[in-house]
């Protein structure tokens, strides 16, 4: 069973600064605006791109409406190299998402977290 | 180290076979071609179509999105009894019958 957070979570979480937020939509969503420090591995692509992150002891997924996010954990979980507790998914999505977004592809995370 | 599939992690409603399957999609009332959309498209639209048809009317997505086939009959299960077909080759197929 995959962990849920609140977007309000997410917010504590990013101000202690050690959750790493993956926000599974397209691209082009993502440049609009995302997450401060998120990194974007649209959806389609997690599966084969799973092997190209150090996923952490906290890990929040983030999608529109906070359902495909679940299944992106419970992906990221099975993951060898990952722990499945450590994976949740954000609640509600970022329809829910009341806080600052960032701009643009590259976030400080983005180039940390690469293997 | 393998890597993860869809397929491991998504939960299917019950499959149909194929002769099945293909009989319902030449009777389905409505059919809606999802390949390449992401959610929550997919869902939305099927709400909607749903919603337009009577008892028993069955609505029918494509789609190559493997999650798809959870998420959909998640979103109307309220509206809907979901099966689904797998062509094998990464084609799936949703069969909603209006409740």
């Amino acid at each position: 069973m995959v962990d849920e957070v609140t977007p309000d979570e997410v917010k504590e979480k990013l101000e202690d600064d050690d959750v790493q937020v993956v926000d599974i939509r397209p691209e082009s969503e993502f440049e609009q605006g995302h997450i401060p420090g998120a990194i974007n591995i649209p959806m389609s692509e997690l599966p084969s791109r799973i092997d190209e992150y150090d996923w952490g002891d906290d890990v929040v997924v983030a999608c529109p409406i906070g359902q495909s996010s679940i299944q992106a954990a419970r992906l990221i979980g099975s993951y060898e190299d990952a722990e499945s507790d450590a994976v949740a998914s954000m609640e509600g999505g970022y329809r829910e998402w009341e806080y600052e977004l960032e701009t643009g592809t590259e976030s400080e995370s983005d180039s940390e977290a690469q293997a | 180290m393998s890597k993860p599939t869809w397929d491991d992690v998504v939960d299917l409603p019950d499959e149909l076979d194929d002769e099945t399957a293909e009989q319902l999609y030449e009777e389905a009332d409505e059919l809606q071609d999802m390949t390449g959309e992401v959610c929550p498209y997919p869902q939305l639209e099927a709400k909607k179509a749903i919603q337009g048809l009577e008892s028993g009317d069955l609505l029918v997505q494509e789609t190559d999105h493997v999650p798809s086939t959870e998420n959909v009959p998640k979103a109307v299960e309220d509206l809907a009894d979901a099966k689904v077909w797998k062509s094998g080759s990464g084609l799936y197929r949703i069969f909603l019958s209006k409740k």
